[in-house]
């Protein structure tokens, strides 16, 4: 009992330090401001349109305010004015970063879970294993993921979790599983494992407590990393019309560039920019929290 | 060296078979229909089923993959379902698509990797500055840069095109394709010649190089100009130039942030250490040091990032292409993914994991010539 305590608090311990080591990096922080900015921006959406905004004119689909002609200045009514079909731009902004949300999370779920298990395996077993499995991830690193995702989603209406899934396995798969294998050859030669296994600890043992807890460090920040890539690979295929949410940032651009180009209406800049840079930003806030992470692993990189 | 260039071969054409069937059972297992579904509307269910059974689609999946293989090996490409595009135009869009991938990932990469020296060498305002510019535009919506770059410069680029070429270029006498064909001939020959008698001049006048960087591009677009004009191409070169700009610097801008971002990183790592501190000390200007010691050092890891990246950046193209409307390889995949083109789908997947692979033995090449270490048994 009094052994656990004193390890939990330890544990509590070096967890703290990393917190503030992150939080000392001013990369870090600022994206963790603003994933917090959208995680806000995903509950207020129902909220504000339960309580604010009648659901006729800010209804993120098929709202329609009679009052301003599209696509509309920002006012006060519509903070970012109106798109080329009449509907609020804020509202189908803050309601598009819901399936954002679900594709991102899904997407570097999935990544992480797979190319750690599949790095660890090849690094742990060597061998035909490793063999098999790095051949099949150098396949597959040939298979750009973005590309098949799209491909996929043209043929298939991929809702939000589907276009997840799919990237995070291509990804995981791939590029990820190759990542984390060179990490974890690495680890596998440190003198700890051969301690470990002096000291009579099984494989098992060995794979879960040594090799998995040293690659998770990596494998949050490749996570990070992945989100990027199925953040603007949605965009592109909710651009093309091509994925089940009508609701997504990528779709936002899409109706203004299409209203432009086909039928030659003004552009709907702020609908236009708001939704590109909602996107970028969101994007950008995973890969500022990795690159504050790497920082954080990685003393050498802190600037001196 | 020749011993781990053939592994490097050997493996990569291993993977790009086991890539093949990957994406085979890929397309079978999520793309609804099959080669015949196109003409499902033209035909009674017998007659297509008949043709199932002719072509061999009833059979199993791996029997099917294997006589796909067999065929593809022995006649190539095939044909086409919607019958509009064969491997001549695969091949024409191929050619578009490296024309705007050489030129554009060189740009980005000598200006890439030039800021990140930047970046990472000076604290501060500029070098934070530099580091957010890369983010912002290594998470850019390619679809609105498409359309930014498109809407305020299009119109005037037809203008200048209008103005400089407009009279002296015919494309109905000239093949277009065959026109990028040589751009892309010359210029790689012009950039591995330059380079070349660039290191042979150097050891000959005894310098520790001839050109700087901008220099020698300098050079290969004066070289390859000046072939054209000889050769008497300059004005549908001048025309393609101005028609591949907006695609070219579109690529340009969503790839240079991945350079700048790892040159950082790789200068922020050899920063301290101690040859460059042994620079600094014999009294060395700050900017040799920069570009001479640290930065040289720190160029493995871009070049690193670079083989793994080219799937990356091969997509980012493939977006861009899209959404500028630019007749490459992207584009062909689109047209052909929309019209249920499946054998068409496999052959342009096929030729970009190929195109990868090529790439990547380039690279690694640089890097085998750059850093025996990766080569030389420890």
């Amino acid at each position: 009992m009094k052994l656990l305590l004193e390890r939990l608090r330890a544990r509590r311990r070096s967890m703290g330090r990393t917190a503030r080591a992150v939080l000392g990096s001013p990369t870090a922080v600022v994206g963790f401001a603003l994933i917090l900015l959208f995680g806000l921006a995903a509950i207020a959406h129902p909220i504000l349109m339960k309580t604010v905004w009648p659901a006729k004119v800010y209804d993120p689909l098929i709202g329609y305010d009679f009052k301003v002609l599209p696509p509309a200045p920002p006012s006060s009514a519509h903070l970012l004015g109106t798109d080329s079909l009449g509907r609020d731009v804020m509202s189908m902004i803050l309601a598009a970063s819901r399936s954002a949300w679900v594709v991102a999370l899904v997407a570097a779920g999935v990544t992480g879970v797979l190319a750690t298990f599949i790095g660890a395996m090849g690094a742990f077993f060597r061998g035909w294993i490793d063999g098999i499995l790095s051949h099949v991830s150098d396949a597959f690193l040939l298979l750009p993921a973005p590309i098949f995702v799209l491909i996929v989603s043209e043929q298939v209406e991929l809702s939000p979790w589907q276009f997840g899934l799919v990237f995070g396995l291509i990804n995981g798969l791939g590029a990820g599983a190759i990542v984390l294998r060179s990490q974890g050859l690495k680890v596998m030669a440190e003198p700890f494992i051969e301690a470990a296994r002096v000291s009579g600890g099984g494989g098992f043992h060995i794979l879960t407590r040594h090799l998995i807890p040293q690659l998770l460090p990596l494998s949050v920040l490749y996570m990070m990393l992945s989100v990027v890539g199925a953040i603007v690979a949605h965009g592109f295929a909710a651009f093309f019309g091509q994925t089940e949410s009508l609701v997504s940032w990528g779709a936002i651009v899409f109706f203004g560039v299409t209203a432009y180009r086909s039928f030659g209406a003004a552009v709907p800049w702020t609908a236009l920019i708001a939704a590109s840079a909602a996107l970028s930003l969101f994007a950008g806030s995973f890969y500022l929290v990795s690159s504050g992470l790497q920082e954080v692993l990685d003393p050498r990189l802190r600037a001196r | 060296m020749g011993k781990y260039l053939l592994r490097r071969t050997v493996s990569g054409i291993v993977a790009l078979v086991v890539f093949t069937a990957g994406m085979f059972v890929l397309i079978e297992v999520m793309i609804p229909g099959d080669y015949f579904s196109p003409f499902r509307l033209g035909m009674t269910g017998a007659e297509v089923e008949a043709l199932r059974v002719q072509y061999g689609l009833d059979r199993p999946l791996p029997i099917r993959y294997w006589l796909w293989l067999q065929n593809f090996v022995f006649h190539g490409f095939g044909q086409s379902t919607t019958g509009f595009v064969r491997h001549g135009p695969l091949i024409g869009s191929l050619t578009a698509t490296l024309l705007v991938f050489v030129v554009g990932l060189g740009l980005a990469y000598l200006f890439g990797s030039w800021l990140g020296r930047i970046a990472g060498w000076t604290r501060g305002a500029r070098g934070r500055t530099l580091t957010f510019l890369a983010i912002t535009t290594y998470t850019i919506f390619p679809p609105f840069l498409g359309f930014l770059l498109f809407y305020f410069f299009n119109s005037r680029l037809a203008d200048l095109r209008h103005r400089l070429v407009g009279a002296s270029v015919d494309w109905k006498t000239m093949d277009q394709t065959s026109v990028m064909t040589r751009m892309n001939i010359t210029i790689i020959v012009a950039t591995i010649v330059v380079l070349a008698l660039g290191a042979l001049g150097a050891r000959v006048l005894g310098k520790r190089r001839l050109l700087s960087p901008l220099g020698k591009v300098i050079a290969i677009g004066v070289v390859s100009f000046g072939w054209w004009t000889y050769k008497g191409i300059f004005a549908y070169t001048v025309d393609i130039w101005l028609e591949a700009a907006i695609p070219i610097f579109a690529f340009a801008i969503l790839s240079y942030g991945d350079f700048l971002l790892v040159m950082r990183t790789s200068i922020l790592g050899v920063m301290n250490d101690d040859y460059v501190t042994t620079a600094r000390a014999k009294g060395m200007p700050s900017r040799v040091v920069r570009d001479r010691h640290a930065g040289r050092n720190a160029v493995f890891p871009v070049l690193g990032r670079l083989i793994v990246s080219i799937p990356y950046l091969l997509s980012g193209l493939v977006i861009i292409e899209q959404s500028v409307g630019w007749g490459g390889i992207g584009t062909t995949l689109f047209d052909a993914v929309t019209a249920q083109d499946l054998p068409l789908v496999m052959d342009v997947l096929v030729l970009i994991g190929a195109f990868t692979l090529v790439l990547r033995l380039v690279f690694e090449v640089a890097q085998a010539i750059l850093d025996p270490r990766v080569w030389r048994p420890a």
